[in-house]
C-alpha cells in the first residue's frame, strides 16, 4: 500500500512539475528514508532531482543527500571500501544493501562537489559546501577502519577533494570561501586546509606548465588571507572532527605542524607569477600576517629579492618584507643600499606608496654607523629628486635631508664648506649606481639653495632652515610624510593676516598692454582685432 | 650710634599704638632689621621688622595641634573621633556648644526619666483650672511702656518700683485728694495713658507756636525787602529812555567786525606736483612691494635698519641711533647706479611729461626689455620721456589719442567719465555726483524705486513682445540710478539685453549711487556686488567665444572694488577659489587623475593676478592660487588639444605670477618638458630615455597630440599667437592640425627660454633645464618646423651652452651670522626715568614675571615649612628618646634602690643573726 501511495506521489509531482511541490516531496521522500529501509530507492530518486536545474529543487535534495547520509553513515549502514567481494558478501542481503549505499554515498559526494565546482548561484555552492562539511564531521564520527591519516580520524581524502573544487580555475569563489571562513576556527580544518592547499597547488602548477590562471590564484589568495592564524600559546584543542582519543596528541594540536603547513602553503602559493595587483596585495600583507606565522620566514628571502629586483612599486612594497626580515631574522643582504639608492627616481613622488617608502627609507637610514659618504649620497640624490618634486613632498624631502644631515655631522660638508674654489661643475655623477663612486661628498646642495626660491612659502622656509646652521634636534618626519596638496590648500587660505595687501598697479584689462601674455597668447576681443586689421 | 637709638626707638613709638592695638605683646619681641641708610620717606618693608617670637610660638602651636597629633597617630590604625557636639565646628562660640550640649543633656536625661513615668500628661488643677495658666495671671503687670521712648516713666518707676516706698510721701499727699485706697491695676493704666496723652498734646502746641512765630517773621522780613528793592531800582528806567537808535554807521562797523574774513587755503597743486606724488606714491608701494617679496614684515624691517652696523662697542641692548640710509655714489656705463626701488627725484624740466605708450617705449628700448622687471621700466620712464622731448614737441594726433587709454589712473577715471558724457550729455551733468548732491540723489532714488516697483508689476502683466519694446526704449534712456543688485539675478535683470558697453555703464552707476560716503550700509552693499560681479565674470569666461571686452571692463571694476574693501573681497575670491578647487580635487582623489578645469577656472587665476599682487612671499589669495595651478600641471594628464593649451596657459599664468619674484616652480618646468617630449617622433621616443614625469607617460592616450602629421608643408607655416579660444571646451578652431601643433610647440618652446632666462641666477640653474636640453639637443632638432621655432630652439641651446661655459659652483656655506658683542657691563641708562611708572613691558610679560616671582616666593615658603616640621618632628623624637631614657633611669635607679635596700635589710639580718649565734 504505502508504494502504491509513492507511486501516486512521484506521479504527481512529476506532472505538476512546480518546484515547490517537488521540494515538499523531497523532504517528505527524506522522512521516510530515514525512517525505514523500505524506502531506500527513495534515494535514487533524491541523486536524480538534485541534478535540476531549479534551485529550489536542488537546495532541497543537496540537504536531503547531506540529512540522509550523515544519518546513514551515524548508523554505519553506508560501506566504504573497494568494491571488490567475494559471492557470499554479495549473497548477503545486508552487506549488499550496504554496499548499494556506498555506491549512492560516491554518487551523491560527487554531485555535491560537482555543485560547489560549477554552478552559477554561490547560494548552493555555499549549501553544497555545508552539506559537504557536514559529511565530513560525520565521516569523521564514524571512521572506517583506514579513513583518517593518523589518530585524528579527519577524512582528508574527501576534505582534499573539496579543497580541489574550492579552488576552482574557472569561477571566482570569494563569496563560498568567505562562508569557509567560518569553519577556520576549528584547528583541524585550518591544518588540512594547508595541507591540501599545498597539495592542491603543486598538483595544478604541474598541470598548467606556464601559469594558472589568475582566477585560480586569487581564489587561493583569498582562502590564504582567509586563515586566522593562532597565536603563540594559543590552546589548539578546539576540533571539528574529534579524534578517537581526545588526550592524544595529533597534528592538529601542535603549533609547529599548522606552522609548517602554512609555511609550505604560502611559498608554493608565491612560486607562481602572480598578477601585479595581487602581487601588490601580497607584498602589501606579506610582513604583517604572514611572516610571524611561518616557521621559517628566512624561505621569503627568495621570492622577496626577486619582486625587490623587479623595480618600481613592486619594488618599493617588497623593502617592507626584507627590511622586517633583515630587522628581525637576521638576514644578510648585500647591497642593499645600493639597491635601495637605486629606488630613488623621479617617479618615487607620484606613486601611491610615497610616504611608506619615505618612512622606510627613513627606518634604514637612521642608523649612525652607516658610512657617511653612503648618507651624502642619498642626501644627493635626495635633492637631485627634489628639483622635480611635487610641493606637496618637498617639505617632507627637506625634511629628510636635514635629518640626515644631523645623524651624520660628517655630511655637513655638503651645506657648509669653509673652503674650497667655486668648481665648473657638479660633482656629482647622477647616473652612477653605486653610491660609493657618485662622488657626493665633493659636491654642494645647490638644489636646496635654489629651493629656497620655490614659490610656496613653506618650502622655501624649510629650505631657508637648511642654509643656516642645524638645530641639534631631530624634526618630525611623520607629520610631513602624509601632507597632501589639499591640506597645504586649506592651511593656505586659513593663514590670514589682518590686512590684505593689493596690486597697485591699474589695470587696463583682463590683460593689460604690458602682459607676458601677448607673445604667446592672442588676447585681443575678435571685435578689435578686426578694427585693428581694417586700419 | 645714638642716632640709630633714636631712629629705633622712634619707630617702635610710632608703632606702639598699632601693636598695642593688634596684640599686647612684650616689645622685646619686635624685631627690627637694622637699616643701612635712613631714607626719608622710605616706607619699610614687610621684612624688616617682625615678631620672631611670637610667630615661632605660633608655628609651633599649629604643628603641635597638627603634626604632632599625626605623628603620634602613625602607626595606630584606630583613631578617637572627637564626637562631642559642636567640637568640629569652629564657628561656634563656647557659649553655644555648651547650650547646645546642654540641651541634648537634658532631652536625653527627660526622655530617660520619661520612660518609667506612666502619667507624664497630666496636668495639675486647682478648681477646675489649670494651674500653668494661673501662674501667668498672677504675675504683676509690667510690660505697660510708655509709648514715646519705650522706657517707663521716671514717676511711674517711682511709684511702681520697690513698692513705691521712695515716694511714699508724696503718694500720702496725692492720696489726700482722692482717696487711700491704692490704685487698682485698670485705673493705673488709665493713668499712664492719659498722661501720656496730655504730653503729647503740649508738645504739638509748643510745636505750633513756634511755626506761627516763624511765619511772622518771614512776613515782616518780606516786608522791609520790599522796601530795600524799590530804593534800588529807582535809577534804572531813566537809562532806558537815554539810549539812541542804532546808527548806519553803528552797524556798518558791527557787521565788518562780524564778517568772516576770507580764511588762507591750501594753495592748488599743479599738474607737475600731482604727477611727482603720484610716481612718489608709486615708488613707496613698490618698496613695499619688494619687502612683501622677501617676506619681511614691518617690524623686521625696522630691526634691519637698527642693527644694520654693529660697533664693537654695541651692547647689544636695543640701544640705538638710528642712522638714515645713505647710499654709496657708484657710475656704470655713464648712468647713476641706484638700489632697486629708490629713484631720482624727476627733474622740473620734466614738468609737462606725458605719459607713453608701449610702443614708443619698445622702440627706445632695446629689444630685450620686453620681460625686463616693471620696476625697470619705471627708470626707463623718465630717459624715453627726455628723448621723446629731444624728439620735439610735434606730438601727431595719435600720440593725443593714445594718452586717453594710457597715464595715471585719474585720467582714466576722467577719460571714462567724459566717454559716458558723451554718450549721454543731458545725463551727463547729473552723472557727476557730487557729496552736496547726495540728498538729492537718494531722493530721487527713493522715486525711482517707487517707479520700478510699480513697472515691474506693470511689466509682469505685460506680455513678452511688449517688454522687448520697453526694453528697446529703455536702451535709449537708461535710468541714473539703480539699486544695488542682491544676486546674480537682479544684476542679470538689470543688464538683460544691453550691450557690454551699456552693462558697463550700469555697473558703474551702480557703484556710484551706492559709494560708501553716501549712506551707511553701501559698503556692504558693494562688497555684495564684488562677489556678484565675480560671478558674472565666471558666468561670461565660460561662454564660447569669449566676450573679452566686458571682461575686460569687469575686471577693472573687480580691481576698484577690490582697492575699496580689500578684506571682504579676498574673502570672496578665496571662497571661490575654494570651491573650485574642491571640485578638481574630489574628481582627483576618486580617479588618481583630473580634468582641466573650465576657461573661468583659468581666468580667474589671471583675475587673481590683477587684484592681488603675486610677488608676496606669502598672500592668503596668491599662494592657494598657486597651489591649484601646481596641481592642475602635476594631475591632469594631457589627452587633446584643448588640455596642451590650458596647460601652456597654466604655464603663462605662472610666468607672470612668479616674474617679479622669480621663485622658482618645479611643476612648469616638468610640464614644459612633457610637452616637449610629446613633440619628439614617436619612433624616437625610447632612445629620447629622458624621465618623463606625471601626468606625462613614456606611453599612453597622449600619442600623437604634438607630432607633425605632414612635416613636409609646414615648414612655411606663419605662427600666430594662441587665441583663447582653444582653452574652451569645445572650441572653434581644430586643434587637430598642423598648425595648431606648430604653435603649441613654439609656445612651449618660448615659455622655456622665458622660464631660463628668468632662472639664470638660480645656483642650480644647468640641473633644472638639463632634461629639456637633453632633449632638444639630441632629440629634437625641429628641421621641418618654421624658422621661428627653429630659433627658438637654437635660443634655448645656446643660453644653456653659454651658462656652462660660465658657470661656477661655489661652495656652499651657512649664512653669516653676526658675532655676537661681548657684553661690557656698563650701567644703562633710562633718559627718561621715571620712579613713579612702574617697570616697563607688556601686560603679559608683567603678569608672567609677577607669577613667577609667586611662584618663588611659594617655593621657598614651602621648603621653609617642610625643614621646619622635619626639625620640629626631630626635637619631637629627641624629646621622646629623653623622656624614655630618663624614664628608664629611674626605673633603674628605682630597682636598684630597692635592690640595695634589701641588700642592707639582708646583710642587717645577717649580722644580727651572727650576734645573736
Amino acid at each position: 500500500m504505502c508504494a502504491q501511495v509513492r507511486n501516486r506521489r512521484t506521479n504527481m509531482s512529476a506532472d505538476d512539475g512546480n518546484p515547490r511541490a517537488v521540494a515538499e516531496d523531497i523532504k517528505r521522500k527524506t522522512k521516510e528514508v530515514l525512517q525505514s529501509r523500505e524506502h531506500a530507492n527513495n534515494i535514487t530518486d533524491i541523486l536524480e532531482t538534485a541534478q535540476s536545474d531549479e534551485d529550489v529543487v536542488t537546495a532541497a535534495s543537496l540537504s536531503a543527500l547531506q540529512k540522509i547520509f550523515s544519518t546513514l553513515l551515524g548508523r554505519k549502514e553506508v560501506y566504504r571500501g573497494k568494491l571488490k567481494g567475494s559471492d557470499e558478501e554479495l549473497a548477503d542481503p545486508k552487506k549488499q544493501y550496504s554496499r548499494w549505499l556506498g555506491q549512492c554515498y560516491m554518487d551523491a559526494l560527487e554531485i555535491l562537489l560537482h555543485r560547489l565546482a560549477h554552478h552559477d548561484n554561490s547560494d548552493i555552492k555555499e549549501l553544497a559546501l555545508l552539506a559537504l562539511l557536514k559529511l565530513v564531521s560525520a565521516e569523521g564520527k564514524h571512521p572506517t577502519s583506514k579513513s583518517g591519516a593518523d589518530q585524528s580520524n579527519f577524512p582528508l581524502r574527501l576534505f582534499q577533494l573539496i579543497i580541489d573544487k574550492l579552488m576552482s580555475s574557472e569561477a571566482d569563489q570569494s563569496a563560498v570561501i568567505g562562508r569557509f571562513q567560518d569553519y577556520f576556527q576549528y584547528d583541524d580544518i585550518r591544518l588540512f586546509t594547508f595541507v591540501s592547499l599545498h597539495k592542491n597547488l603543486r598538483t595544478v602548477t604541474k598541470e598548467f606548465t606556464r601559469q594558472p590562471p589568475d582566477t585560480y590564484l586569487h581564489n587561493v589568495h583569498t582562502l590564504l588571507t582567509q586563515v586566522q592564524m593562532p597565536g603563540e600559546g594559543g590552546d589548539l584543542s578546539n576540533l571539528y572532527v574529534s579524534p578517537t582519543d581526545p588526550e592524544a596528541e595529533c597534528r592538529p594540536k601542535q603549533l609547529k605542524e599548522q606552522r609548517r603547513a602554512f609555511t609550505n602553503a604560502w611559498l608554493s602559493f608565491l612560486k607562481n607569477k602572480l598578477p601585479s595587483s595581487l602581487y601588490r596585495q601580497v607584498l602589501l600583507t606579506l610582513d604583517q600576517a604572514v611572516i610571524p606565522h611561518m616557521s621559517s620566514p628566512k624561505l621569503l628571502i627568495d621570492f622577496l629579492t626577486q619582486s625587490y629586483n623587479v623595480g618600481g612599486a613592486i619594488s618599493l612594497l617588497a623593502l617592507n618584507g626584507l627590511f622586517t626580515l633583515i630587522y628581525k631574522h637576521n638576514l644578510d643582504y648585500p647591497d642593499f643600499f645600493r639597491k635601495l639608492y637605486a629606488l630613488f627616481e623621479p617617479s618615487v613622488f607620484h606613486v601611491k606608496y610615497t610616504a611608506r617608502f619615505f618612512h622606510l627609507a627613513d627606518v634604514f637610514l637612521t642608523s649612525t654607523h652607516i658610512p657617511a659618504y653612503l648618507a651624502a649620497a642619498f642626501i644627493k640624490r635626495l635633492s637631485r629628486l627634489s628639483l622635480s618634486a611635487p610641493v606637496s613632498s618637498l617639505q617632507m624631502v627637506l625634511v629628510f635631508i636635514s635629518n640626515l644631515l644631523r645623524r651624520h655631522p660628517n655630511c655637513q660638508v655638503l651645506v657648509h664648506r669653509s673652503s674650497g674654489e667655486g668648481l665648473g661643475s657638479d660633482p656629482y655623477d647622477e647616473s652612477e649606481p653605486d653610491p660609493a663612486k657618485c662622488k657626493a661628498m665633493d659636491s654642494s646642495l645647490w638644489e636646496v639653495k635654489s629651493l629656497q626660491h620655490h614659490f610656496h612659502p613653506d618650502v622655501s622656509q624649510a629650505a631657508v632652515l637648511l642654509g643656516k646652521p642645524l638645530a641639534p634636534l631631530e624634526a618630525d618626519l611623520s607629520q610631513h610624510l602624509e601632507l597632501c596638496t589639499s591640506e597645504m590648500f586649506e592651511k593656505d587660505l586659513t593663514t590670514k593676516s589682518d590686512q590684505v595687501p593689493l596690486e597697485f598697479h591699474v589695470p587696463k584689462g583682463l590683460f593689460g598692454p604690458k602682459d607676458q601674455f601677448h607673445s604667446i597668447w592672442d588676447t585681443e576681443p575678435p571685435t578689435k582685432k578686426h578694427k585693428t586689421v581694417t586700419s | 650710634m645714638k642716632h640709630k637709638h633714636t631712629s629705633k626707638a622712634d619707630f617702635v613709638r610710632k608703632n606702639k599704638k598699632k601693636a598695642q592695638a593688634d596684640v599686647k605683646s612684650n616689645p622685646f619681641e619686635v624685631r627690627i632689621n637694622r637699616q643701612k641708610h635712613n631714607v626719608l620717606g622710605k616706607k619699610l618693608r614687610r621684612f624688616d621688622k617682625g615678631m620672631p617670637g611670637v610667630s615661632r610660638s605660633k608655628a609651633i602651636k599649629k604643628r603641635k595641634a597638627t603634626l604632632l597629633q599625626e605623628y603620634q597617630q602613625r602607626d595606630k590604625r584606630n583613631q578617637f573621633v572627637d564626637r562631642r557636639l559642636g567640637e568640629n565646628d569652629p564657628e561656634m562660640t563656647l557659649e553655644d556648644k555648651m547650650l547646645q550640649r546642654f540641651a541634648m543633656e537634658r532631652k536625653t536625661h527627660h526622655e530617660k526619666a520619661g520612660a518609667f513615668s506612666l502619667n507624664e500628661d497630666e496636668e495639675l488643677t486647682h478648681f477646675g483650672q489649670s494651674l500653668s495658666q494661673i501662674e501667668k495671671f498672677e504675675e504683676p503687670d509690667s510690660d505697660s511702656e510708655d509709648d514715646a521712648t519705650g522706657k517707663l516713666s521716671g514717676e511711674y518707676v517711682k511709684e511702681a518700683h520697690f513698692g513705691g516706698f521712695l515716694t511714699k510721701k508724696t503718694s500720702k499727699d496725692s492720696g489726700e485728694e482722692k482717696s487711700d485706697k491704692p490704685k487698682s491695676r485698670q485705673e493705673m493704666i488709665e493713668e499712664i495713658i492719659a498722661q501720656s496723652k496730655q504730653r503729647k498734646h503740649e508738645r504739638q502746641n509748643q510745636k505750633e507756636q513756634t511755626d506761627d512765630l516763624r511765619e511772622k517773621l518771614d512776613q515782616q522780613w518780606t516786608d522791609q525787602l520790599h522796601m530795600l528793592v524799590k530804593k534800588a531800582n529807582k535809577k534804572e528806567p531813566k537809562e532806558d529812555k537815554v539810549k539812541p537808535e542804532a546808527d548806519d554807521y553803528d552797524i556798518m562797523v558791527r557787521e565788518l567786525g562780524f564778517e568772516i574774513k576770507a580764511k588762507a587755503s591750501d594753495r592748488l597743486k599743479t599738474e607737475d606736483e600731482l604727477a611727482r606724488e603720484e610716481q612718489e606714491r608709486l615708488q613707496k608701494l613698490e618698496a613695499d612691494r619688494q619687502l612683501r617679496m622677501k617676506g619681511l614684515t614691518q617690524e623686521d624691517i625696522r630691526q634691519q635698519q637698527q642693527n644694520r652696523h654693529v660697533s664693537a662697542d654695541d651692547l647689544d641692548d636695543g640701544f640705538d641711533f638710528i642712522r638714515p640710509e645713505r647710499l654709496q655714489l657708484a657710475y656704470k656705463d655713464g648712468k647713476l647706479l641706484l638700489p632697486e626701488g629708490k629713484e631720482l627725484m624727476p627733474s622740473t624740466s620734466d614738468a609737462d611729461q606725458k605719459p607713453i605708450k608701449r610702443k614708443h617705449h619698445s622702440e627706445a628700448a632695446s629689444g630685450s626689455e620686453a620681460d625686463q622687471s616693471e620696476d625697470e621700466d619705471m627708470e626707463d620712464h623718465s630717459d624715453e620721456e627726455n628723448s621723446d622731448q629731444s624728439e620735439g614737441e610735434g606730438s601727431d594726433q595719435s600720440e593725443e589719442e593714445e594718452e586717453d587709454d594710457d597715464g595715471s589712473d585719474l585720467e582714466s577715471d576722467r577719460s571714462t567719465d567724459d566717454d559716458s558724457q558723451e554718450e549721454h550729455e543731458e545725463e551727463g551733468d547729473e552723472e557727476d555726483i557730487d557729496k552736496e548732491g547726495s540728498k538729492e540723489e537718494v531722493e530721487e532714488e527713493r522715486e525711482e524705486n517707487t517707479k520700478r516697483k510699480q513697472e515691474t508689476e506693470a511689466m509682469e502683466k505685460i506680455s513678452k513682445k511688449e517688454r522687448k519694446a520697453i526694453a528697446e526704449a529703455a536702451k535709449t534712456e537708461l535710468p541714473y540710478t539703480f539699486r544695488a543688485p542682491e544676486s546674480l539675478k537682479d544684476l542679470m535683470e538689470l543688464v538683460e539685453g544691453q550691450s557690454y558697453d551699456r552693462q558697463l555703464l550700469i555697473i558703474n552707476r551702480i557703484r556710484k549711487c551706492h559709494h560708501p560716503s553716501l549712506a551707511e550700509g553701501n559698503k556692504k552693499k558693494l562688497q555684495n556686488l564684488f562677489s556678484i560681479l565675480l560671478e558674472y565674470f565666471g558666468k561670461l569666461a565660460n561662454q564660447s567665444p569669449v566676450a573679452m571686452e566686458m571682461i575686460d571692463g569687469l575686471s577693472i571694476h573687480l580691481y576698484e572694488l577690490a582697492q575699496q574693501s580689500p578684506g571682504p573681497s579676498a574673502d570672496t575670491v578665496q571662497t571661490v577659489l575654494k570651491n573650485k578647487y574642491h571640485k578638481f580635487d574630489s574628481v582627483c582623489q576618486r580617479k588618481g587623475r583630473a580634468v582641466y578645469p573650465a576657461v573661468d577656472t583659468l581666468l580667474l587665476f589671471k583675475l587673481v593676478s590683477v587684484i592681488f599682487p603675486t610677488s608676496d612671499f606669502r598672500h592668503s589669495v596668491v599662494t592657494p592660487a598657486m597651489l591649484f595651478m601646481a596641481q592642475i600641471l602635476t594631475k591632469c594628464p594631457v589627452t587633446s588639444g584643448r588640455d596642451v593649451a590650458c596647460g601652456l596657459f597654466v604655464c603663462t599664468l605662472f610666468l607672470q605670477y612668479v616674474s617679479l619674484s622669480k621663485r622658482f616652480v618645479p611643476e612648469v618646468i616638468n610640464y614644459l618638458q612633457g610637452l616637449l617630449y610629446l613633440v619628439v617622433k614617436t619612433e624616437s621616443r625610447k632612445a629620447a630615455a629622458a624621465e618623463v614625469i606625471q601626468p606625462f607617460k613614456h606611453t599612453g592616450a597622449q600619442g600623437n597630440l604634438l607630432v607633425l602629421q605632414e612635416p613636409d608643408d609646414s615648414g612655411s607655416m606663419s605662427i600666430k599667437p594662441l587665441p583663447l579660444d582653444y582653452l574652451s571646451k569645445n572650441p572653434a578652431q581644430d586643434t587637430d592640425t598642423d598648425d595648431f601643433r606648430i604653435s603649441a610647440t613654439h609656445a612651449t618652446l618660448q615659455l622655456t627660454n622665458m622660464f631660463a632666462n628668468m632662472y639664470k641666477n638660480l645656483p642650480a640653474f644647468h640641473e633644472i633645464f638639463s632634461p629639456i636640453s637633453d632633449l632638444l639637443s639630441k632629440h629634437l632638432l625641429l628641421a621641418a618646423y618654421p624658422q621661428e621655432v627653429q630659433d627658438g630652439r637654437s635660443q634655448f641651446v645656446q643660453l644653456m651652452t653659454d651658462h656652462h661655459s660660465q658657470a661656477t659652483y661655489p661652495p656652499l656655506q651657512y649664512e653669516k651670522l653676526k658675532p655676537k658683542p661681548l657684553k661690557l657691563y656698563e650701567p644703562k641708562f633710562d633718559e627718561d626715568y621715571n620712579p613713579e611708572r612702574k617697570m616697563k613691558g607688556s601686560r603679559k610679560q608683567k603678569e608672567k614675571e609677577r607669577l613667577l616671582k609667586m611662584h618663588k616666593r611659594e617655593m621657598k615658603g614651602a621648603v621653609r615649612e617642610i625643614r621646619k616640621d622635619a626639625q620640629f618632628l626631630a626635637r619631637q623624637q629627641l624629646q621622646e628618646q629623653m623622656d624614655k631614657d630618663a624614664e628608664r633611669k629611674r626605673k633603674v635607679k628605682e630597682i636598684m634602690h630597692h635592690l640595695s635596700s634589701q641588700e642592707g635589710e639582708c646583710k642587717q639580718i645577717a649580722k644580727k643573726k651572727i650576734k645573736i649565734m
